[in-house]
């Protein structure tokens, strides 16, 4: 198992082996947050990436670049907007990710939040896990759906938004990658949900301009995006994805009822947003990270 | 043959019986509503009923939301579309989910020969059987569409049910439940018939006035998966050479699976599609011309009837 050596405090040597290593930070980590009510949203975010990144090295892979640029976004809608977050036996609103490979951020929100048990971050993608890389709603009573192939959460919040709006005044949210809306039933559902005037469903798009490998723009361009939205029907806007006002007021602004159309909100962001080798690297969207990359970002994310 | 109903027709009329007491029941259809029947919902109880445009994919991801939050729903189409296109939205919104949707798919096969080999799928079966926690059901009897309709549940399996538009199910007391999924018309001598959906109703008009094919048994299969496993072996006990006779492609689906359940014991020789597409014209005709219509199926079993199986060699 690989190790590394550490200057301790008296001056002499230890050797740490790596997964002791990451599991000891995501313990200090949840230390930190016991006591989120107290912690600043900026404060609390930058925990959450930190998270990530521990679960990232313990398991060996992770989609980071995409989950770093959704962390305002699911933070806001967390801390500033859903009444409370109910397990998906509950009634209540609904959070759906369709860009299932970027659920980590909502794993690690849950946990920072005291909402789910932080020691169970340390199990991420592990055998058995309740946290498996894309979400799955049969394993984790806290996911609303399950999805890891793409195009399919704008649907399946469709119905939940029509199904909810026959007993209750409940919302549903959906997080998709901007990619990921070169899938054609992404289309189909806003097509429809445009039909059944969905005004309980809020569409986010993530959008940090990068897919695979490549940027969006030059694989198959999606823009002009909010126009596009708008010709769908939707009530569309764009705000700047990381900043935390934009978001909460956007957001309540679907909570309180005050649209009349489906929303659609396009949330510019960085993918890798908060780390200066990530940021908009396409080399981070779902890989290894080495150690040096690992010492890298942990420097940013602890300046 | 003798006339019956057509399960699309019954199928729609006890879903709407049921949608009156249930608000939670909700029926889906991709714009083919007057095909698949679910316009007998559309029309009486119209709260109950969503076309969602010809979008399958979007109506199977959308059907798994709605049952997200606790509504049940059945969807509907052509089975060839509902199958096919919408496949991965059923292993992954549906099955992988484990979120309890009825999945309806008529004409399928040579149920339908109007709009040809697109619209003709031989492959649904299969498709569906393959799927994790889907249940693949093709009824053929009153009680079993009763059955069906009463089951539709929250925490229900997924299921998937191919509904005929020939008139092939009634009631009828000659079809004996030996379990769920499996009735029995007449138990065999050394020839075993194994049907389902409209070859159960030509085996029985045959077995029927061919005295001489006394020694022939005939049951049927309605639940195609899970396989009455139980039942299957004990009614085919005795037989030493099975056929299997159904609307699919031979190679995959229910023949396998039946012969695979029975491996070691019997002689297995499987009619179906040979691994063709459909084709259009009038019905009995083409039915014929793949060897599938009730005249094809009685030649078929007399050939078999009178054939040797030599356990060393392959049939």
């Amino acid at each position: 198992m690989a190790a590394v050596s550490l200057m301790a405090a008296a001056g002499t040597s230890v050797t740490i082996p790596t997964r002791e290593r990451h599991l000891e930070a995501l313990r200090l980590i949840g230390i930190a947050v016991e006591r989120p009510v107290a912690l600043e949203f900026t404060s609390l975010a930058k925990y959450v990436r930190k998270s990530i990144l521990e679960m990232a090295m313990l398991a060996g892979t992770c989609h980071i670049g995409g989950a770093y640029s959704m962390v305002e976004i699911v933070g806001s809608l967390l801390v500033d907007v859903m009444e409370r977050y109910p397990r998906k036996s509950e009634v209540g609103d609904r959070l759906v990710v369709s860009k299932g490979h970027c659920v980590v951020a909502l794993y690690a929100w849950l946990a920072v939040l005291g909402i789910t048990a932080f020691e169970e971050l340390s199990t991420f993608n592990a055998l058995g896990t309740a946290l498996p890389s894309h979400p799955d709603m049969r394993k984790n009573p806290w996911m609303h759906f399950s999805s890891g192939s793409l195009g399919q959460g704008i649907s399946a919040a469709a119905g939940m938004a029509w199904g909810l709006r026959r007993s209750s005044q409940h919302k549903v949210f959906v997080i998709v990658g901007d990619g990921e809306l070169q899938e054609g039933q992404v289309w189909e559902a806003l097509m429809l949900s445009t039909q059944l005037n969905l005004t309980n469903l809020c569409v986010i798009v993530d959008r940090n301009g990068l897919q695979t490998a490549d940027p969006t723009s030059v694989v198959v361009g999606v823009e002009p995006l909010t126009a596009k939205l708008a010709a769908f029907g939707f009530d569309a806007s764009v705000i700047d994805g990381h900043d935390r006002k934009a978001l909460s007021m956007s957001f309540n602004y679907f909570y309180r009822g005050d649209n009349r159309r489906p929303v659609a909100i396009v949330a510019d962001t960085r993918k890798g947003f908060g780390s200066s080798i990530l940021e908009d690297s396409p080399r981070f969207h779902g890989s290894s990270l080495s150690d040096e990359d690992y010492t890298h970002i942990r420097s940013d994310l602890y300046a | 043959m003798p006339d019956g109903l057509e399960p699309r027709e019954l199928f729609a009329e006890r879903l709407l019986d049921r949608a009156r007491r249930d608000d939670r029941l909700v029926a889906l259809d991709a714009d083919l509503h007057h095909h698949t029947r679910s316009s007998v919902i559309a029309q009486h109880l119209p709260k109950a009923f969503l076309n969602v445009g010809i979008a399958e994919q979007n109506m199977v991801s959308f059907a798994a939301g709605l049952s997200a939050v606790g509504m049940l729903p059945v969807v509907f189409s052509f089975a060839a579309f509902l199958t096919g296109r919408a496949w991965e939205q059923l292993r992954d919104s549906v099955c992988h989910t484990g979120l309890s949707v009825a999945v309806v798919g008529t004409h399928y096969g040579f149920t339908s020969c109007d709009d040809g080999p697109t619209h003709q799928t031989f492959e649904d079966v299969a498709l569906m059987s393959v799927l994790p926690l889907m249940e693949v059901w093709e009824p053929i009897d009153v009680d079993d569409i009763d059955l069906l309709v009463r089951t539709i549940d929250v925490g229900r399996a997924p299921h998937y049910i191919r509904l005929s538009r020939e008139k092939i199910v009634t009631y009828d007391s000659s079809w004996r439940v030996v379990e769920e999924g499996l009735r029995l018309f007449r138990s065999p001598g050394r020839l075993m018939v194994v049907t389902t959906g409209i070859h159960a109703r030509y085996v029985a008009s045959i077995l029927r006035r061919r005295p001489d094919m006394g020694d022939v048994g005939l049951c049927c299969i309605t639940r195609l998966k899970p396989l009455p496993l139980g039942g299957l072996r004990e009614v085919c006990t005795g037989a030493s050479h099975i056929v299997i006779i159904s609307e699919q492609q031979v190679s995959s689906g229910t023949g396998p699976a039946v012969a695979l359940a029975l491996q070691g014991r019997v002689a297995v020789s499987i009619l179906g599609m040979n691994g063709g597409f459909g084709e259009v014209g009038p019905q009995d005709a083409v039915r014929r011309k793949y060897g599938l219509s009730e005249d094809c199926v009685e030649q078929w079993i007399a050939e078999k009837l009178h054939s040797n199986w030599n356990e060393n060699s392959f049939a």
